[in-house]
Order: structure tokens, then sequence, then C-alpha cells
């Protein structure tokens, strides 16, 4: 647990408490003059801790009131109009919304309390601001003790509690939510015991006097003390129709609130202050002003917080980074020394290699082109055999003119890509008589001859024009066989 | 909550720790994030230094398998003086040879200045430059068979490699006045390759 500091402010007295890993320091008491509060200042320089400042005065007024339900700047409106209203003179004072009626309209039931002896308490705060204390609130003790009474089965519920520098404290629930507490000063001739017993009594008539405890409903007051007063009180407080005394041990309560502190006597303060320190409420009664430098203070934490978020977060990337690069170098090693042992190899062949003036790779490349290169140039009789041999066929074709180049590009429709050899030839069919179908057969024999060895045939010129564009001339009495001339385009592909 | 000027006193050291871890953090994810960068660039470069290495591996072994007969084809080349510079006068003794050997009735050529040497289809030439010596032919002859052999011969008697063009044969018109019964008109390439890297 943090250092805090813990102050206690009663109608007479000012008690300022260090509270350090759970335990309370010796109060220190601070009197109601200038005195007081220049020694109050000097404890607060030695002691930078938040401070919580708990109040358990008379002047302390609570007023229920059933408002229409509203929310953000209207709700704020209205509480701002019923504060002015109710409690103009203090800047200390709350409200809180206890329930929200189930039926009708569903309004707001709120509790507006107020701290109306400002003067007071303004005298002690002004220290706290001077010094810069990180003060979280202001804390009235009816509205702490919530937490106490959580468990306990009663919709009437007085919980009585006796603190030493205060006095009586009787705060009552209604169906566990706070109505109304008062303060009573003991008087220092009469018993703990007696004191309870009459002043119970005087509030449940007050209770009744406010129709607050329906008649025929049972009180059930609930007693804050020590083990050592609960006996004498067991034996002088009695149950009746309307009152039924329950005793709640306050050695137990502390430890509920794992409090490490040790009761001596019935002294409820160490136990308030505890509880405020453990749970203290949102609702209390510091303005901005008064909390200002807590919220600097919590400013302060955060940023401090959010360093060390940053350094974690900032920690365990760059540990990510840091690991995903040993893991990239950890596979990187073999393909390194991989990498290593294959040049050694190479160069090892490399060097292994005959001394000659030319590189390995220059004759290899060299050699390929040539070899590449003689298949782009076949020789003529290569190119020529083919057709020599149907010549030897068809004794009627002569030669006439007979060339072949070289072509730019592969024959369409081959599956070379070396360049093909074009041959035009240029030729005679002697003996060409008045029978044209069968001399066309023969020229046609001739073409598919040429065309069995490989090359691809076409007709450039007919020995006889038979088309209907063309003109024919002839004279059927000459019956003389004279040559026809013709011309043959073929394509010869080289074998790849 | 207001906050002033005044109140920056109260949050300075918070406010300056922050900042600062802030900053350190920051650098140190970018460090972190450049040192990884760098090793992933590294491993990249590696593999691709494995590509690299197992490709010279591999290339290597081949010219290890094929250097013997890389080497005498290469020769032989040489040789044939198809590698290397032009050798004119080995081409023009070697034509006169052929002409005193009578392979056809006469022939005359004419060698163009030597030129840069494109294949169509076009081939990779890798580290070597192609150079041509056009050359035209015109021939007189006695039968087909003669311009075969001639060109038989221009292949294997003659130093150099000629590349033929183009061809074109017809009868002699002319015979009263020599006894060849075809002429022939043919051009082609002397072809050479040439180490680009040698002087």
């Amino acid at each position: 647990m943090s250092r805090k500091t813990l102050l206690f402010l009663s109608t007479d007295s000012f008690q300022a408490y260090a509270l350090d890993r759970g335990v309370l320091t010796q109060a220190q008491n601070f009197s109601d003059d200038a005195r007081g509060r220049e020694q109050f200042s000097e404890f607060l320089k030695t002691r930078q801790a938040r401070a919580y400042l708990l109040t358990d005065m008379i002047e302390e007024d609570f007023r229920q009131e059933t408002v229409p339900h509203l929310t953000g700047s209207s709700q704020h409106a209205l509480i701002q109009r019923k504060f002015e209203q109710y409690y103009r003179n203090t800047t200390f004072r709350m409200a809180r919304l206890q329930q929200r009626q189930p039926d009708g309209r569903r309004d707001d039931e709120m509790l507006f309390s107020a701290l109306t002896n400002p003067g007071r308490i303004s005298a002690w705060v002004e220290p706290l601001l001077q010094n810069h204390t990180p003060l979280v609130g202001i804390y009235s003790l009816p509205h702490i003790c919530t937490p106490l009474i959580r468990d306990i089965d009663s919709n009437h519920l007085l919980l009585l509690s006796w603190e030493k520098n205060a006095g009586l404290r009787q705060t009552y629930f209604l169906n566990k939510r706070l109505r109304f507490s008062r303060l009573t000063p003991l008087n220092p001739d009469s018993s703990f015991s007696e004191a309870i017993a009459t002043e119970a009594a005087r509030t449940q008539q007050y209770l009744h006097s406010l129709s607050l405890t329906p008649p025929g409903e049972m009180l059930s007051v609930h007693i804050i003390c020590h083990a050592d007063d609960k006996s004498v009180l067991q034996t002088q407080l009695h149950n009746n129709g309307t009152m039924q005394y329950a005793y709640l041990d306050i050695q137990a309560l502390g430890r509920q609130i794992k409090s490490k502190e040790v009761y001596a006597d019935s002294d409820a303060t160490p136990l308030f202050l505890h509880l405020l320190a453990s749970k203290p409420p949102r609702s209390q009664y510091a303005n901005a002003t008064h909390t200002h430098y807590f919220q600097l203070w919590q400013i302060r934490h955060i940023l401090f917080g959010l360093a060390a978020l940053a350094a974690l977060v900032c920690l365990a990337w760059s540990a990510l980074l840091l690991d995903e690069t040993s893991t990239i170098e950890a596979e990187n090693a073999p393909i390194s020394a991989q990498v290593s042992r294959m040049s050694h190899e190479t160069q090892q062949i490399l060097q292994s290699f005959p001394n000659t003036s030319v590189p390995a790779a220059d004759m290899k490349s060299a050699v390929t082109l040539l070899r590449q290169l003689s298949n782009y140039s076949a020789p003529a009789q290569e190119v020529l055999s083919g057709l020599g041999s149907a010549l030897d066929n068809f004794p009627r074709i002569r030669t006439g003119k007979l060339s072949w180049k070289t072509s730019a590009a592969p024959a369409s429709g081959s599956t070379s890509n070396l360049p093909a050899q074009i041959i035009t030839f240029n030729g005679e069919l002697s003996d060409f008589g008045n029978d044209y179908r069968g001399e066309l057969n023969y020229l046609d024999n001739f073409q598919q001859a040429l065309t069995l060895n490989g090359y691809t045939v076409s007709l450039s010129k007919a020995p006889l024009d038979f088309s209907s564009k063309g003109t024919i001339n002839a004279d059927v009495s000459d019956t003389q066989d004279k040559p026809a001339e013709f011309s043959l385009q073929l394509v010869w592909s080289p074998k790849q | 909550m207001t906050f002033s000027q005044s109140d920056l006193p109260h949050i300075r050291w918070s406010l300056l720790t922050f900042l600062v871890v802030l900053g350190v953090g920051a650098s140190a994810v970018y460090l972190s994030q450049k040192i990884a960068d760098a090793a992933l660039r590294n491993k990249n470069a590696s593999q691709q230094q494995l590509s690299e290495a197992r490709n010279k591996l591999n290339a290597a072994r081949d010219d290890r398998d094929n250097l013997s007969t890389y080497a005498a084809e290469y020769e032989a080349w040489v040789k044939h003086k198809v590698i290397g510079d032009e050798q004119r006068l080995d081409l023009i003794e070697g034509l006169e040879a052929l002409r005193k050997k009578e392979r056809v009735v006469d022939f005359k050529y004419t060698i163009a200045p030597q030129a840069p040497y494109t294949p169509l289809p076009a081939l990779n030439s890798g580290n070597f430059e192609l150079k041509q010596s056009t050359m035209t032919l015109q021939l007189q002859l006695l039968h087909e068979e003669q311009l075969i052999r001639f060109f038989n011969s221009l292949r294997s008697d003659i130093k150099g490699w000629f590349m033929l063009d183009h061809c074109a044969m017809e009868r002699a018109t002319d015979s009263a006045v020599s006894s060849a019964q075809l002429k022939a008109e043919c051009s082609g390439s002397w072809i050479t390759i040439k180490n680009r890297n040698a002087k």
C-alpha cells in the first residue's frame, strides 16, 4: 500500500495520520489557531503523500429529494440550482443519486448534503493548497461507512459509532441507502453504554417524527464497539418491540477491510480512516480547486506509468526484432557457408582447366555459335539433291534456269527455326502435245515427287494458262509437239 | 481541470521522463528494425549469391565436362581461319588453287570489304563479334554437277568458311565462244568471328 496522509477533522479537533504499509502512525493534533495551522504546514512540508480529509462534524446537513431524471448539462444545472437553494453559504456540498424510481416518470431520488461550517474546513484546506499537497477529496463519515452495512440484512438500520475526538455518530440507512446522520458529543460524566441507550432512543423518536420508520417496523441498531465494551453494552441494552441491538466487533471490521490496526477500545476513528484509505467513495465535498494538486499528481503518475509502459513496449518490441534478427542470421550462416563452399569448388574446377590463352567459357561460346551458324547455310548438294533425283525420274522435264537463295526467316509451317532455302525452278516440258490433261498430270506427278523429297512446292507458272482470264491460241491442224515452259517455287527447310 | 503554465513545474520531471523514455524507446525500436532489415537484406543477398554460385559451379562443371570437346573443335575452327582476323591472302590463294584444279570451266569472283554480320534469325553471339566479306561469283560450267563440286571444294580446300547465300544457274547462250554449257551467278560471305577481348 502506498503512503497516504489521512486527516481527521471534527468539530473540536484536527488530527493528521500517516498511513505507511497499512499501518496508521500516531496521530498528530493541531490546535485550531494560527500556530496549529503553522505546525500543520510544517508537517505537510515533510510529507508529500496524497491526503484524504475525513470530517466528522455536527454541521453536516442532509436533504432527500426526488427530482426529474436529467442527464448532462441539464442535470448539472438542476443540481447547482438545488445547491444555491439549500446550501448557498458553503462550497462543501454534494449530491448523490440514490436510486431511480422504478415506476411513474422514473424520477431520481437524490441525497443533497453539505458541510455547513465552511470556515472550519477552509482553515485546514488552505495550508494543503499552499503546500501543493495532492488532496484526493474531502469526505464525511456518514458517506464513507456504507461498505460496513452492505452485508447486514435490515431495511431500517441505525449504525452507531464512537469517535473519541468527535462523539457518538448515528447514521440511519433506509434500504441500505444513507438518509440521515447526526453527531452527538458525549457527556464526559456518562458512560459509553448509557450514552448509546439514551441517544438511540432519541434518534428513534426523531425517525418516527419524520415517519421514516413506520409503526410496527423494527429499527435495527448496529453498534461498532470493542469486545470489552460489548459485554457491558449487552447487559444494559435490551431488545424491545421497536429496537433490536446488534454489535459489530471493531477488530473484525478492521480485518474485513484488511486493516493491520490493533484496536484498543471502541474508538472507530482509525477504522474509518482505514476504510477511507482503502475504499474512498466517488462522491465527496471537495471541488476542482481543492483537488487541483491531486489531479496534477495523477497526471504525473500517469506520465510515469506511460513512460514505464512505453519502455516496456519498446523493450519488448526491440527484443522481438533482435530475436528475429538472430533467427535470420542463424538461417543466413549456412547459406553463406554453402556459397563459400560452392565458390571454392568452382575455383578449384577452373584452376584444374588446362592453361590456354582462351577462357573455357569463350571456347564454349565460340563453338556453340559456330555450330548454330553452320545450320544457317546448307551445302548446295543437300539443298538440290531431292530436285536432282526427281528430275532423273521425269526425263521429259528439262531445266531451264535454276536459282536458290537463303531466306531471312524459317519456312512458314515448318518446325525448324533455321532459315529456309527458296528455290526457283524454271523448266520446260518437252513433247507437249494436244493431250493437255495428260501433260498436266505428268507435271503434277513431278510436283508430287518433289513434295515427297521434302520440298514445299507451288506452281508459279503453268505450261498452259487454262484459267478463264487467260487467252488461248492454238492451231489444231499443227500436230507437232513443242516444249511447254513452266515455273515452280520450292521451299526447302533444313532438318534441325 | 484547468491547467496553467504555473502547473508545468509539477509535472516537469514526469513529462521529461516520459518524453526521454519515448525517444530512447523509439530509437531502440528504430535501430532494432534497421538491424533486422539489414539482416534480412544480407540473407536475401546470400540467397542471391547462392543462386549465382550454384549457376557458376554448374557452368564450371559443364565446362570441365565439355572442355576437351570444345577445345578440339575450337582449335579446328582457329586452324580453319574462321576464328580470328580474316586472312584474305589465304582466301585468294585458295581460290587461285581452285582455279588451277579446273573444277569448273572458269570463274570470276569479287570480294567486298569486310562488314559486321547479323544472322537472321538473330543469334546470341556472346563475347564474339561476327564479320562477313561478301563474295560474288560468276561461273561457267559444263554441267550442274560441277557447281556442286566447286562449292564442296570451296568448303574443304580453302581455309575459311564460305556461307552460300544465293545462286542462279542457266544455260549459256554463247556456247559457241566457250565450251561451257551453263553459267551461274552466286553470292555468299566469308564468315569470321572474333573475341571482343582479343587485341
